[in-house]
């Protein structure tokens, strides 16, 4: 704790030599720990989005997509000594999600994984939805989405929705990058043909 | 170039990662070939999409609440 009177009488007093350093420490322990808050503030506003926006593609309702959101940041806050590259912070932390989300796929057996075998998602998540805004541009391009295979829909949302780098998209995706321009290139052809005359 | 080596290069077109020669061979291809023309222009028209219309956003509270438990988390 910081204690002003300990600082000022330091230099004639005796005692106050050993405070002055704990002074001094808890000051670097303060900037650091104001440090590692301004940059577990600025990542998360970046990149909760797309951090929800993946693991909502991958386990498919709202709640468990939060969960992922909520302990992909704590993860990444705990491990932020470890980020040295501030600009792989994005992939890095996509990729805790991306982990995460498949995780919780793993441990829900009897669930429905697959968005085909779901009702569909604009009636069951969204009840203020009307069914003519099927039509809409957005809830097209999302539906189309939905129906990707997981590997193609993960990598284009990435690529595309997100707009990482191909040598990111193949990072978070842990595969190479031939094979993230493949994922991504099928993707885009599928949804060109579902989405044919409609955008 | 034809028809079936622009389709396999599209991706590399798009992300402008074709040798000049192979990017020069790929313009006068689309300059000449409606077909591809066209499925140039459908799948950057399907990019531009799901660019502006793709993304799940989480709502301001739920945002909200999620970052402060991160916080809370990481105080404990
Ligand atoms: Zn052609």
């Amino acid at each position: 704790m910081f204690c002003p009177k300990a600082q000022a009488t330091h230099p004639n007093g005796a005692k106050p030599v050993r405070m002055l350093p704990m002074t001094e420490r808890n000051t670097v322990d303060l900037a650091a720990a104001n440090s590692r808050l301004n940059q577990i503030t600025s990542l998360f506003e970046d990149n909760a989005d797309a951090a929800f926006n993946v693991a909502y593609r991958i386990v498919w309702n709202r709640a468990d997509a939060e969960d992922v959101v909520q302990s992909t940041f704590i993860q990444v806050y705990l491990k932020l000594d470890q980020l040295q590259d501030k600009s792989k912070a994005r992939s890095w932390l996509l990729q805790i999600a991306y982990r995460q989300a498949l995780n919780i796929l793993r441990r829900r057996k009897d669930e429905p994984t697959d968005p085909a075998d779901l009702p569909d998602r604009f009636t069951s998540d969204d009840a203020t939805a009307e069914p003519t805004l099927q039509k809409d541009l957005r809830l097209t391009i999302q539906t189309a989405i939905d129906h990707l295979p997981q590997n193609l829909r993960i990598a284009v949302v990435l690529r595309d929705v997100e707009g990482l780098p191909m040598r990111e998209v193949a990072s978070v995706l842990d595969i190479g990058q031939s094979a993230a321009k493949m994922r991504v290139t099928r993707a885009r052809e599928q949804l060109r043909t579902e989405l044919a005359g409609l955008i | 170039m034809d028809c079936h080596e622009l389709e396999a290069n599209l991706t590399e077109f798009l992300e402008g990662e074709l040798s000049p020669q192979e990017e020069k061979a790929a313009v006068e291809h689309l300059a000449t070939c409606q077909h591809c023309e066209t499925v140039l222009a459908e799948t950057k028209a399907v990019v531009a999409t799901a660019a502006e219309h793709g993304q799940e956003e989480l709502d301001p509270q739920t945002r909200q609440r999620l970052f402060q438990s991160v916080l809370d988390s990481s105080n404990q």
